[in-house]
C-alpha cells in the first residue's frame, strides 16, 4: 500500500492505494494519528483502495476516537462497493463519516 | 626421482592433514563464537517477548477477577439506585441443612434487627443469581459477595461451611479499604486454607444516587491459573519465573512455602546481599521492564522482567547463561565431526603412500616401474593443489573451488578430493544456516505457542458436548493461522431450557488478541448465563470492554439463544458475518440479521435482536471471516457466494463431515497460499423434540 499526503480545500487528504491489512495498517496508523494534532480536518481518500481487513478497521476506529477527542473531523471518500460492504457488515458504516 | 615424488606427496599429505584438522578447530571456534552471540541475542529477544507475554497472561487472569467484581458492583448499584425496578427476592439465612451446598446466604451484623434489614436485603437478593454464576463459571473463584452500609452481607461461596450467625461486613479490612479508595482494591496474596493454593480477594465499592458508598462488592479467587502461568511455562531446563510484589517480595514462584498461620514466607529481593539482584528487584518494583545478565544463586543468569498492569507487580523470567549458549558448543562439535570424514580419507591415502614408500625403500622394482608413472607430477599435483585449497578453507574461505581442481584421478586421490569437497559444502551450508537456525527457530516459537495455547484451551472441544441432550446436536472447529487471530466460538446451556451459541473474532493477532479473546469470551458467557437476552449481553459486555481498551481492539460477535422446548431462536449481531440457515430438506440461505457495530469499539452502543422459530432438521452454520476471506495465490477471496455454493454442496452430510468438507474446499481454493487468519466454524442442528407428557 502507498499513502500520498496533500492539502486540499483546507483539509489534509491521505490518498490510500492498495490493500489496508495487517501488514500495512501500522503504516497508516503512524501517519494518521499525528495528523489530528495539526487541527486540520482529515479526509481519507479510498478511491484506489481495494481491501480493508480488521486491522485496517482498527486504525479507522482509532482515528474516529482520536477525532472525537480532538474535535478534528475524520471523513472518507471514494469507498468502493466491496469495502462499503465490509463497513456495513461490521457496523462501521454507522460510526464513520462519508463525504 | 620416484623417491622424491613420493616424499613430496607424503609431505603434502601431512600438511593437508594438519590443515584439515585446523579447519575443524578454527572454524569450529569461530562458528561457536558467532553462534554464541547469535544465541545470546536470540535468547535476549525471546526472554523479553516471553516475559511480556507471561505478564500479559497474568494480567488477563487478574482482569477476569476484576471484571467479576465490577459486574457485581454495577448490578448492586443498579439495584440500590433503581429499587422500583426490582421485586424482593429474599436470601436464606445460614441453615445447617445447607452445609456443604453452594447456595446464597444472608448474614448481618450483631445488634441489628432482622426485620429492619429484611426489605433491603430482599431487594439486594436480586444479585444472588449473578453471584452464583460467577462461582459456577470461574473455576478459580471461591466466593462472591456484597456487603452493605446497613450491615448485611449476601454471599455465595464454593464450599459453604456453616457460617457464623453474625457477621459485620463493614468491619472487614477489604470493605474498609474499598470504601477508603472509592475504587477497586486487592488483598495481599494468602494461602487458601481449604485448598492450600495461593488466593487473592478483590473488592469494589458501589454508590447510591447521591454518590455515597452504599456497599462493597467482592470476589475471592484462587490464583491457580496465574500460578500455572508462572510455574508451568518454563524456558529450557534451568529456566524459572516468579512474580514480585510492590514490596520486592516473591509472592508467586515454584516451591513457595507458608508458615503455620497460612502466611506466605516471602523472599525479599530488595533487601539482600546480592547487590545486582537487589538492583534488578528495585527496577521491577519501579515498574520498569528490561533484561540483565547477573549472578543469582551462584550461577550466571539472564533475568528479564516486565510489569503487570492490573496490580503493582512485576514478572521475571530467569535462565542460566550456560544453557543458552549450550547449542553453540554443540555447533563447535558438529563442525569438528564434519571434518573428520575428510580426515579419514586423508589417512587412507597417507597409509597407501606410506606402503609405497616402504616398498620403494625395500627395492621392490616391479612395483616401482608401475607406480613411478602414477607417482610423478600427475599424482603430486592434485595433492599439492588440495593442500593449498584446504589451507585457504582453514583460513575461512569456504568458497574455495575445490571441485574445479584437477582431482579426478580415478583412485584414492579422487576420493580424497571429493570428501574435501563434501566437507566444504556441508560446512558452508551449516555455517550459512547457523544464525538462522539458532536465532529464528527458538524465538518465533515462544510468542506464537503462547497465543495458540491460550486460544485452544479456551474453546470447548469435546463432542457431543451434552450427550444426554437429544434435542440438538453441535459441532465446531477452529484451525488457527500461523499467527493466531483471536477467533473464538462458544456454546453453553443457560439453565435447563436454553442453549447459547457464540461466534466471534477479535481484531488483531498474536498474544494481545488471544488475551482479549479470553476476557471477551468470559464476559459474554457470564452475562448470557446470567439470563440476559443477546441484545443486553452485547450492550453490557461492550460497555465493560470499552473501559480499558486503549489499543482500540474490537470484537465481532454473533450470539444466539435457543429456547429448546419451543425452538425459538433469539439472536443479535455485532458486526459479525451473517450466518447461514438451512430449513429441513431445503437449501442453506443467509439468515437475515440487523447488523450492529462491533463490540469494545465505542461505549453506549445499542444492538437489535431478532427471533425466528426453528424446527426439527433445521441447521444453523456460523463462521468467521477466515472462511470467506481465505485467499488463493492470486489474492482472490473465497467470498460469500462461493461459501453458499459449497455449503449447499455438502448440506446433507453429518455435522462433522459438513465442516470438514468446507475446510477441504477452502484448502483446494487456497491452492497452497498460506492461511492468513483463523478458520472457525460451528454448526447447530435441531433434532427431534422429546415428547412432552
Amino acid at each position: 500500500m502507498t499513502i500520498e499526503k496533500k492539502v486540499e480545500n483546507g483539509k489534509t487528504v491521505l490518498l490510500l492505494n492498495g490493500r489496508l491489512d495487517t501488514t500495512t495498517a501500522p503504516e497508516l496508523q503512524e501517519m494518521l494519528i499525528p495528523e489530528f494534532d495539526g487541527g486540520k480536518d482529515l479526509l481519507l481518500d479510498f478511491t484506489e483502495l481495494v481491501y480493508v481487513s480488521s486491522a485496517g478497521l482498527r486504525v479507522l476506529l482509532l482515528g474516529e476516537k482520536t477525532a472525537k477527542a480532538t474535535g478534528v473531523e475524520q471523513s472518507l471518500k471514494g469507498v468502493s462497493d466491496e469495502i462499503m460492504e465490509i463497513f456495513e457488515m461490521t457496523g462501521f458504516a454507522d460510526i464513520l463519516s462519508f463525504e | 626421482m620416484v623417491i622424491i615424488a613420493v616424499s613430496i606427496t607424503m609431505v603434502s599429505l601431512l600438511v593437508l592433514r594438519t590443515n584439515t584438522i585446523d579447519i575443524g578447530v578454527q572454524l569450529g571456534d569461530s562458528a561457536a563464537n558467532d553462534s554464541r552471540q547469535a544465541l545470546e541475542q536470540a535468547a535476549t529477544e525471546q526472554l523479553i517477548s516471553m516475559t511480556y507475554s507471561l505478564a500479559s497472561m497474568s494480567d488477563a487472569e487478574l482482569m477476569l477477577v476484576q471484571n467479576s467484581v465490577q459486574m457485581i458492583a454495577f448490578k448492586a448499584s443498579e439495584i440500590v439506585q433503581n429499587p422500583e425496578r426490582y421485586t424482593p427476592r429474599p436470601v436464606a439465612l445460614p441453615d445447617s441443612v445447607n452445609a456443604g451446598v453452594m447456595t446464597p446466604q444472608l448474614l448481618f451484623a450483631e445488634g441489628l434487627n432482622f426485620d429492619d434489614i429484611a426489605p433491603d436485603a430482599a431487594l439486594m437478593g436480586n444479585i444472588q443469581h449473578l453471584l452464583m454464576n460467577i462461582i459456577l463459571n470461574n473455576v478459580d473463584a471461591t466466593a462472591a459477595y456484597v456487603g452493605t452500609e446497613q450491615g448485611f452481607f449476601i454471599e455465595v461461596s464454593e464450599d459453604s461451611h456453616l457460617a457464623p450467625s453474625h457477621f459485620d461486613p463493614r468491619e472487614r479490612p477489604w470493605y474498609r479499604s474499598a470504601v477508603l479508595s472509592r475504587d477497586i482494591t486487592w488483598s495481599d496474596v494468602f494461602i487458601d486454607a481449604s485448598s492450600g493454593s495461593p488466593g487473592i480477594a478483590s473488592a469494589m465499592p458501589f454508590f447510591d444516587r447521591s454518590g455515597n458508598v452504599a456497599g462493597v462488592a467482592g470476589v475471592g479467587t484462587l490464583l491457580d491459573d496465574l500460578t500455572e502461568i508462572v510455574i508451568g511455562t518454563r524456558l529450557g531446563e534451568s529456566g524459572h519465573n516468579f512474580i514480585l510484589n510492590e514490596m520486592g517480595q516473591i509472592i508467586i514462584a515454584e516451591g513457595i512455602s507458608e508458615d503455620e498461620h497460612g502466611n506466605i514466607l516471602r523472599e525479599d529481593l530488595l533487601h539482600q546481599e546480592n547487590a545486582e539482584l537487589a538492583m534488578v528487584a528495585r527496577r521491577m518494583v519501579d515498574g520498569e521492564s528490561g533484561i540483565e545478565r547477573i549472578v543469582m544463586y551462584e550461577s550466571e543468569v539472564f533475568i528479564a522482567f516486565s510489569p503487570l498492569e492490573t496490580l503493582p507487580w512485576s514478572l521475571a523470567v530467569v535462565i542460566e547463561v550456560e544453557e543458552v549458549i549450550a547449542p553453540a558448543l554443540e555447533s563447535q562439535g558438529r563442525i569438528i565431526d564434519m571434518t573428520d570424514d575428510a580426515l579419514t580419507e586423508i589417512n587412507i591415502v597417507i597409509t597407501v603412500v606410506s606402503i609405497i614408500f616402504v616398498a620403494i625403500l625395500f627395492g621392490i622394482i616391479p612395483i616401482i616401474s608401475y607406480w613411478s608413472r602414477r607417482f610423478s607430477l600427475r599424482l603430486t599435483n592434485p595433492i599439492t593443489e588440495l593442500q593449498e585449497g584446504v589451507h585457504d578453507i582453514a583460513d575461512g574461505n569456504l568458497d574455495y573451488p575445490i571441485a574445479e581442481l584437477d582431482i579426478y584421478t580415478g583412485d584414492e586421490i579422487e576420493d580424497l578430493g571429493l570428501s574435501v569437497c563434501k566437507m566444504t559444502s556441508s560446512l558452508k551450508e551449516y555455517i550459512d544456516n547457523l544464525q538462522k537456525v539458532t536465532a529464528e527457530r527458538e524465538r518465533i516459537g515462544a510468542e506464537l505457542d503462547v497465543a495458540t495455547n491460550i486460544q485452544a484451551s479456551m474453546l470447548p472441544s469435546i463432542f457431543p458436548p451434552f450427550p444426554d441432550r437429544k434435542e440438538f446436536d453441535i459441532y465446531a472447529t477452529m484451525i488457527p493461522a500461523k499467527e493466531v487471530g483471536g477467533d473464538f466460538y462458544d456454546f453453553f446451556l443457560v439453565g435447563e431450557d436454553k442453549l447459547a451459541v457464540v461466534m466471534a473474532d477479535v481484531s488483531g493477532k498474536g498474544v494481545p488478541a488471544a488475551l482479549f479473546m479470553v476476557i471477551a469470551k468470559t464476559l459474554i458467557k457470564n452475562n448470557a448465563q446470567n439470563g440476559l437476552p443477546p441484545k443486553d449481553v452485547l450492550e453490557t459486555v461492550n460497555d465493560i470492554l470499552c473501559e480499558n481498551n486503549d489499543a482500540a481492539m474490537f470484537v465481532t460477535v454473533f450470539i444466539a439463544v435457543l429456547d429448546i422446548p419451543t425452538g425459538k431462536l433469539t439472536y443479535a449481531n455485532a458486526g459479525h458475518n451473517p450466518p447461514l440457515l438451512k430449513r429441513a430438506g431445503g437449501d442453506y440461505e443467509w439468515l437475515p440479521t440487523k447488523r450492529g457495530f462491533v463490540i469494545a469499539g465505542m461505549e453506549g452502543m445499542k444492538y437489535k435482536q431478532e427471533e425466528i422459530e426453528l424446527s426439527e432438521g433445521d441447521e444453523l452454520y456460523l463462521y468467521t471471516d477466515g472462511v470467506t476471506e481465505a485467499m488463493n495465490p492470486a489474492k482472490e477471496l473465497f467470498s460469500d457466494p462461493y461459501l453458499l455454493e459449497v455449503a449447499n454442496k455438502y448440506k446433507d452430510e453429518n455435522l462433522k463431515e459438513f465442516l470438514g468438507n468446507i475446510k477441504k474446499e477452502i484448502d483446494i481454493f487456497a491452492d497452497g497460499a498460506e492461511q492468513a487468519d483463523d478458520i472457525t466454524m460451528l454448526v447447530l442442528e435441531i433434532k427431534k423434540k422429546e415428547k412432552v407428557g
